[in-house]
């Protein structure tokens, strides 16, 4: 399977998936990225463990982000190369999306 | 202080009746202080009328900060069995949840499924030598073996039909996405 082929399968990802990679550009912990989630989306988003600790798993396998160390017994994650051409592709999308979706209401409002 | 025990059968499709069973019993003022090791079997004390979130995850194994996590976020572990975590956390105004997608609960039903699987594949063995030595000669011992598996393969099938429904329902929830 070639990079290309790759990175399509993680397109389009959930809101969850996005903004738990969003927030591994910083080196975090699992308690660390739901505060950091909830902080962005101003208490929109609460991520449940459970949900998170999926998530983690997942994505480490995918090797979309890796463990970097640990403080305070808390496993650190960051996102990986393959991780960051991801989240960039999908900010792309996102992008497209936007601007189509401003486009077509500019017409209606 | 007032102490009872109770027995409660609950099955894993269906996780909600018994975190909404537990919950009922802290918003009557029975707090659960304790869990039985086959987790069927609670203990509670009387004592007041409490707003607590339970919530019971599936896991073949954890590692290290699933417990870490949870913990930071709030739970405490008040029973673990075969797998099955029962986590509560006192609330105020917003009920927590462990799980925020629908995505997380189908996967906590799919790691049911491989297990039921697993399980499954490992009795047809027994079952193929069992029938083919009935073919050649007939026994007790061989056809009780042959009735228990045969019962406990039932069991599974029954199990793994609700399973793949609870997830197939939960599919359809997603409408747009």
């Amino acid at each position: 399977m070639d990079e290309r082929t790759k990175i399509k399968r993680f397109l389009p990802m959930s809101e969850t998936a996005f903004y738990i990679l969003l927030s591994l550009i910083t080196e975090r912990h699992g308690y660390g990225i739901m505060q950091e989630v909830e902080r962005v989306t101003t208490g929109r988003i609460k991520l449940g463990a459970g949900t998170l600790y999926g998530s983690l798993q997942k994505m480490e396998k995918e090797k979309l982000i890796r463990a970097s160390g640990e403080v305070d017994r808390r496993k650190l994650y960051e996102l990986t190369a393959l991780g960051r051409e991801v989240l960039r592709l999908e900010v792309c999308r996102l992008e497209e999306l936007l601007k189509n979706g401003h486009l077509a209401m500019e017409g209606i409002v | 202080m007032n102490r009872i025990r109770k027995i409660k059968w609950w099955w894993g499709w269906n996780v909600e009746k018994i975190e909404r069973w537990l919950e009922q019993r802290e918003r009557d003022g029975w707090n659960l202080v304790d869990i039985g090791s086959l987790g069927v079997s609670f203990v509670f004390h009387q004592g007041i009328p409490r707003r607590v979130a339970y919530r019971v995850d599936y896991q073949n194994q954890v590692k290290e900060d699933y417990l870490q996590l949870f913990q930071d976020a709030g739970w405490s572990l008040i029973g673990k069995s075969c797998g099955w975590y029962f986590w509560k956390q006192e609330y105020t105004v917003d009920k927590p949840e462990i799980f925020t997608d629908v995505e997380s609960l189908i996967d906590r039903n799919r790691r049911q499924i491989w297990l039921i699987a697993l399980i499954g594949l490992i009795q047809w063995p027994g079952i193929h030598s069992e029938v083919t030595r009935l073919l050649d000669e007939s026994g007790f011992f061989i056809s009780a073996m042959l009735g228990m598996q045969g019962l406990l393969s039932i069991v599974l099938a029954f199990a793994l039909i609700r399973f793949l429904h609870a997830n197939h329902r939960l599919r359809n929830q997603r409408i747009l996405s």
